[in-house]
């Protein structure tokens, strides 16, 4: 058997003195797509954030392993280098740093990393027009400011963009679907779909089964007060959308 | 120039230098009657105390322990022309007149005095040079602009620009004072005539010293319907002590965009008074202070709306790193006369470092009804969550930090609109931000 791109171990973790984690297991292979899905506050956020590192979390038990390492050990920078996206829930506006320089310089930062040489400025542009032509976005969007008067749909356009640009090993994608109209979800969808691939896995975290509808996944689960209370096939989405998730509240108390 | 021994009072020794400097002959450029009457308001008002709001986050000891009297004009050879190398690059259709210690320098000035859309005059010359007449006459002193009147009494030269027509101008006020205890007084006077039009560059670049002052005193007059877009770039070397006074007037319609951007100086006060006097007027400020080290830069503005239905706009924005300090402080005063006025003011201070320091102070007063005004003013550190969005692309955490102290004075440069210009303090911003090897690839 081959070791599963990320394996979470008993996770536990806290944000101030909340637990929000309270023993993950989950193993997420390559080529792999999993849902996971679970109501408000049931540490869905929380354990994207956990995985990419976003500070005030503490990690009080278990284990990360990312591509065989031990992913915890590395702060934020580290693990993007190494293949980990994660796509926010809420991405940040940045006026005064545009589109074009943001992606340039974190295509780069990966790129060193792997000791590999730093993408001029014409390949980098091929590669991002191709690639926001997938996305439908205009190439007026380059020279603004990170997220700078995005609307809701096109700021989560724009981290399906960088997440295409990067091409990471494990993307984690936090409620990307949330606040898109139905043609937007399909352009997203197409371009999650586009990452799929045998040496990629891809995270999603929804609320909803509608994404899913677009993209099928390998795996659903179910996470509820900081717990996975039910793994299934993509029909258990079905399932979730049918009767909600209250029958599995009870399992996670 | 030795200091004496005994210490010896503001007013001693304020009277005794200005003896001193009209002893050694030096040929006073204003006119006897207003230093006269500088003389008496700065021994009245004395040097600012700690206590005065309009200077509590001012740095005043650099300043009493600098040496007062003016410097001497700096040797053609050996020192005026290797600063020929040094000056930054000429800004395409601008003249471009250089003072090197206060003192006019026509080596490196590269425009002739009378340009088509108007005239410049040094006073060294032997142009009169007194306040701009009646338009800053109508400016009822305050001590806020003490330094100017110290400028009044030992400047050496100084610039008079009267416009009628159209004019791009740049002027380089440049100290070369490094191991002499002497001043540099920078004097600056412009009109522009009505429905005339400058676009202004005035540079303050570089040496100091901790025992050499540059006190620069600037006064400008917009007659009606006349247009000025006033760059001010301080960008004076770390370890000079600047003293700076801008005094303007508006008449009506007048249009004055000023653009400031303070990135030099161990020690850098900024008094800006501007009155828009007449109906109908306009201004802007857009401001940038950047401050490291154990900097400390202090700005206040005073700003009245007199006249009826004039606007005003400012945005200003204060980066502290290392235990350096920043004071941006902009009092608004809407007189009962300013009916229709329009006034907006935003404040904010990016803390860069654990030991930097920003005090931001609004002040808005309002004595008419029919007026619109807001102000907003917030002081913090870099949000943890857009720090952490930058981190998850894989960017260190320096060069995320830099780029968002970056992307935090974005609102001013882009204000800066001519081109060359706008990349020099850039360059010299992303330099100073440190990192700049990943930052100028914004530029």
């Amino acid at each position: 058997m081959t070791t599963p791109l990320l394996c979470i171990r008993d996770l536990h973790a806290r944000v101030a003195d909340r637990e929000v984690l309270k023993g993950i297991n989950l193993e997420v292979p390559a080529g792999e797509v999993h849902a996971i899905m679970g109501p408000n506050g049931s540490g869905k956020s929380s354990l994207s954030h956990v995985l990419a590192g976003k500070p005030g979390y503490t990690v009080t038990r278990g284990s990360v392993t990312f591509k065989g390492q031990d992913l915890l050990a590395l702060p934020p920078e580290e693990r993007a280098r190494e293949g980990v996206f994660l796509g926010f829930q809420y991405p940040v506006e940045i006026p005064g740093v545009n589109n074009a320089y943001l992606l340039r310089a974190a295509l780069n930062a990966a790129r060193r990393h792997r000791n590999e040489p730093e993408v001029d400025a014409f390949d980098f542009l091929t590669l991002v027009k191709a690639r926001m032509q997938l996305m439908r976005m205009d190439e007026s969007f380059l020279s603004r400011g990170v997220n700078e008067g995005f609307s809701g749909g096109e700021k989560k356009r724009n981290e399906i963009l960088q997440m295409l640009v990067l091409e990471p090993s494990l993307a984690v994608l936090d409620e990307t679907d949330s606040g898109l109209d139905i043609d937007a979800l399909k352009v997203v969808a197409a371009g999650i779909q586009t990452l799929r691939s045998p040496e990629r896995a891809i995270v999603l975290v929804t609320h909803y089964q509608r994404l899913l509808d677009h993209v099928t996944p390998d795996r659903v689960h179910v996470l509820a007060r900081g717990r996975i209370v039910r793994s299934g096939g993509p029909e258990l989405a079905l399932e979730l959308e049918r009767r909600g998730y209250d029958w599995l509240l009870d399992d996670a108390a | 120039m030795t200091q004496p021994d005994t210490p010896v009072s503001f007013s001693e020794r304020l009277q005794r230098d200005y003896d001193l400097a009209r002893a050694q002959g030096a040929r006073p450029i204003v006119a006897d009657s207003l230093r006269e009457t500088s003389l008496a308001k700065a021994l009245a008002a004395g040097l600012p105390a700690l206590r005065d709001d309009d200077w509590r986050y001012a740095r005043l000891r650099p300043v009493t322990a600098a040496q007062w009297l003016p410097a001497a004009t700096a040797d053609e050879a050996s020192v005026i022309e290797p600063l020929r190398a040094a000056l930054p690059d000429a800004l395409p259709g601008f003249g471009r007149v250089v003072f090197v210690d206060g003192h006019y320098c026509a080596s490196l000035s590269v425009a002739d005095q009378s340009f088509s859309g108007g005239q410049l005059r040094h006073a060294a010359s032997g142009a009169a040079n007194t306040r701009n007449g009646e338009a800053t006459n109508a400016l009822q002193a305050t001590t806020a602009e003490r330094f100017a009147w110290l400028n009044d009494l030992f400047a050496t030269d100084g610039a008079q620009l009267q416009v009628t027509g159209q004019l791009q101008l740049e002027l380089l006020f440049i100290s070369t004072i490094t191991d002499t205890a002497a001043a540099s007084y920078p004097r600056l006077q412009v009109q522009v005539c009505a429905d005339s039009q400058l676009t202004l560059v005035e540079r303050h670049l570089g040496s100091g010293g901790p025992t050499a002052l540059t006190n620069v005193s600037v006064q400008v007059h917009l007659q009606s319907a006349a247009r000025l877009q006033h760059y001010r770039v301080q960008a004076m070397a770390r370890d000079a002590v600047f003293m700076d006074t801008l005094l303007a007037t508006l008449d009506s319609r007048a249009n004055y965009a000023l653009t400031f951007i303070n990135q030099g100086a161990a020690t850098a006060r900024s008094s800006l008074r501007l009155r828009l006097q007449g109906d109908n007027t306009q201004l802007s400020v857009h401001g940038v202070s950047l401050t490291d080290e154990r900097c400390n830069s202090d700005t206040v503005i005073q700003l009245e709306h007199v006249g009826r239905n004039s606007r005003s706009e400012q945005v200003l924005r204060g980066v502290a790193n290392g235990r350096s300090s920043i004071g941006l402080a902009s009092r608004v005063d809407v007189a009962a006369s300013a009916g229709g006025a329009d006034s907006r003011q935003s404040l904010k201070g990016l803390i860069g470092a654990a030991g930097a320091e920003v005090n931001l102070r609004p002040q808005l007063e309002i004595n008419t009804d029919e007026v619109k005004a807001s102000h907003g003013a917030t002081t913090g550190s870099l949000d943890d969550n857009t720090l952490f969005y930058l981190l998850s692309r894989g960017i260190d955490p320096e060069t995320a930090r830099k780029l968002l102290e970056w992307a935090f004075i974005g609102d001013v440069m882009s204000h800066i609109d001519i081109a060359g210009l706008r990349r020099q303090v850039e360059l010299t911003t992303v330099s100073q931000l440190g990192n700049a090897a990943a930052l100028e690839a914004l530029l």
